[in-house]
């Protein structure tokens, strides 16, 4: 089933996505210039890597926004989702130890996110402060539930974390095929279009007939699965997960999703451009690091590079905002 | 004091208060203990010494988790005077913020006990804690110590510090530059600088960026434990650890693990137990009519291979599992 967005809405998105890519080849040629390091095939990779949590993180968060919603909870349902896991990774490794430390962010994740989204579906508080209510009631729970980080993961977890697929490491692979799996869902089915309409008018689409309680509800949904998913992603990663894994993630996921210029309204944003927003801030800092500037700058960079790229939407936009 | 202030949402720092149940003889005495965020392993491990130390004595404890946040600090202190203690141990969350706290202590009237983290202004009786600027130079003294060992006219390696203008991590970076500085060493040992925030991920992500640019520096300190963690997974990835000398700052059990194992060279142990006990016991001399000296400072301890194992035992005992 194919979905065109609003149609006037087109020709906007192109121009505006045009900038972004640009901007992400300048900033990497201007770095492959200035660092050397930066140049090889294995930082490319390491880039990648590096933005795989936060790229999962990026693509649910998107959903949510399409919806006009926000979801700040995602970085402490991560720490729950990374505990439970990491809990199982410990046990000696058999068929169901190895099922529950899969599986069980995913659950913790779907389960998060799904009570998000009957809070903000059906109480009618704003999703803001709905999740931000389970920012500090999950992160409460986590600290409450292991204060102290859980080490000495089996060696088949910890190994998937430095997994690689021929060049291509595990986490990258996951964080695409998650993009992937999350473009076509957006552009290709009914439910994909719905999102779009919830968040373009929704009374205009409750009046389509259209459920909108249910697409909100699987709109968060998906957001805290893939912060069950990221979560494993990391904590296969670090060989370790902790009660304050996660803090402030829930910001950089919007930043990548605001880079990439979605609408924070509802009804505007693609995948792909979530992903390029999403490597657009990967290789800031990789590239700072690289060029040895102090943490301080870095942080000015990249938060004048969001304002940047959101002012820069509106001129592109011009007269439609 | 270990933990940094890192930014997080105001309302994750909801005042928590919890009592013990007095026991003993010396039931009717009770004290008021304000921690600076309990979700730090070090401060959880702070509070499991200042309860058996209250048990051991028989005195009745009524605590507060400050969250990192000094106005909710001030909040939970106010709770704490109303609710009538005998006595205040408080753990400042902010060098300059917290000092409101003390102040509305000294109005009520209630002798104040500072420990692990100390604020200027108000009046208290001592402090009991760790002079930090002393953990810095003794990783200073381990840097120096390695060089000799080496053998090479000079050394080159990474140094991740924690939270930009955090006052511990100031105190540690003078510290250590200025005993590095006192061996004639200060041009013979490169430090190539990065802020990590204090976190596990993200000093892995900076080890990874900066390895790229420099693979064969000779050590990597860092500001505290959970970021030479992170590092240490970032030089495993590429190789056997051992080459690349790590040392950390906190000595928790999951880093004394890795030094017995010979994969990270040092630690600098700061002691919970003489901190959150010699608190409570501060609090018990005064009421009881002794005199206090001024401060009661625990002493920092480089921990390497030859001491682990003494240390272990210490650590296992106030972190629990």
């Amino acid at each position: 089933m194919s979905s065109p967005p609003t149609s006037h809405e087109r020709p906007a998105f192109a121009r505006r996505s045009l900038g972004l890519y640009a901007a992400l080849l300048l900033l990497v040629l201007g770095f492959a210039l200035a660092a050397p390091a930066f140049r090889s095939p294995e930082n490319l990779l390491l880039v990648l890597r590096q933005v795989s949590v936060n790229g999962i993180l990026a693509v649910g968060m998107t959903f949510v926004v399409l919806t006009a919603g926000i979801d700040l909870s995602v970085g402490s349902l991560l720490a729950i989702a990374g505990l439970a896991s990491a809990l199982f990774a410990q046990l000696e490794p058999s068929p169901v130890s190895v099922a529950l430390a899969l599986g069980s962010p995913l659950v913790i994740g779907l389960l998060g996110g799904g009570l998000n989204g009957v809070l903000v579906a059906f109480s009618r508080v704003s999703p803001l402060i709905v999740t931000l209510g389970t920012l500090t009631a999950y992160r409460g729970f986590a600290v409450w539930y292991r204060v102290n980080p859980v080490y000495d993961l089996s060696g088949w977890y910890r190994e998937l974390g430095q997994l690689e697929l021929g060049l291509v490491p595990l986490p990258v692979l996951v964080f695409f095929a998650t993009a992937a799996a999350a473009g076509l869902v957006l552009s290709r089915t009914r439910f994909g279009r719905h999102v779009y309409a919830v968040g373009g008018n929704e009374a205009a689409a409750r009046a389509a007939g259209i459920a909108v309680e249910r697409v909100k509800l699987a709109a968060y949904g998906i957001s805290g699965f893939c912060a069950g998913l990221a979560a494993l992603v990391l904590t296969a990663r670090l060989g370790a997960a902790q009660s304050v894994a996660g803090q402030g993630f829930e910001l950089q996921a919007i930043a990548a999703v605001v880079v990439g210029g979605a609408s924070l309204f509802g009804g505007r944003g693609r995948i792909r451009d979530t992903v390029a927003g999403t490597l657009l801030i990967g290789v800031l800092f990789n590239g700072l690091v690289l060029t040895n500037v102090p943490s301080p700058i870095q942080q000015m960079v990249i938060g004048g590079i969001i304002i940047g790229a959101v002012w820069l939407d509106g001129v592109v936009q011009g007269r439609e905002r | 004091m270990r933990c940094s202030s890192r930014a997080r949402a105001p309302l994750a720092a909801l005042l928590a208060l919890a009592a013990c149940s007095p026991s003993g003889e010396a039931a009717g005495v009770r004290i008021g203990v304000s921690y600076q965020a309990l979700e730090f392993p070090f401060v959880a491990a702070l509070q499991r010494a200042a309860q058996a130390r209250a048990a051991a004595l028989g005195v009745e404890l009524v605590e507060a988790d400050a969250g990192n946040d000094a106005s909710v600090e001030l909040g939970n202190v106010e709770t704490l005077l109303r609710r009538g203690i005998d006595c205040l141990a408080f753990e400042a969350t902010s060098l300059d913020a917290s000092a409101a706290s003390i102040e509305a202590a000294n109005r009520a009237g209630v002798p104040v006990v500072q420990f692990n983290g100390k604020a200027n202004g108000g009046r208290s009786l001592t402090f009991v804690g760790s002079e930090q600027s002393e953990s810095g130079d003794l990783l200073g003294r381990w840097l120096v110590s390695i060089l000799r060992a080496s053998g090479k006219p000079s050394l080159r390696g990474f140094y991740l510090r924690g939270v930009a203008g955090q006052v511990t991590d100031l105190a540690r970076s003078d510290a250590l530059r200025a005993r590095l500085a006192r061996e004639g060493s200060s041009d013979r040992i490169e430090l190539i600088e990065q802020f990590a925030d204090y976190d596990r991920s993200r000093g892995q992500a900076v080890t990874e960026s900066l390895l790229a640019a420099h693979p064969d520096v000779d050590f990597i300190v860092a500001n505290n434990d959970d970021m030479i963690l992170g590092a240490l997974v970032a030089v495993e990835a590429r190789g056997p650890a051992g080459r690349i000398a790590l040392a950390g700052v906190d000595g928790l059990p999951e880093v004394l693990a890795r030094i017995a194992e010979g994969r990270i060279a040092a630690s600098v142990f700061q002691n919970p137990e003489g901190q959150g006990a010699g608190a409570i016991q501060a609090c018990v001399d005064h009421l009881s009519g002794k005199a206090l000296p001024a401060e009661i400072l625990i002493p920092f301890e480089l921990v390497t291979r030859e001491n682990v194992a003494r240390v272990q035992e210490l650590a296992r005992r106030v972190y629990g599992s």
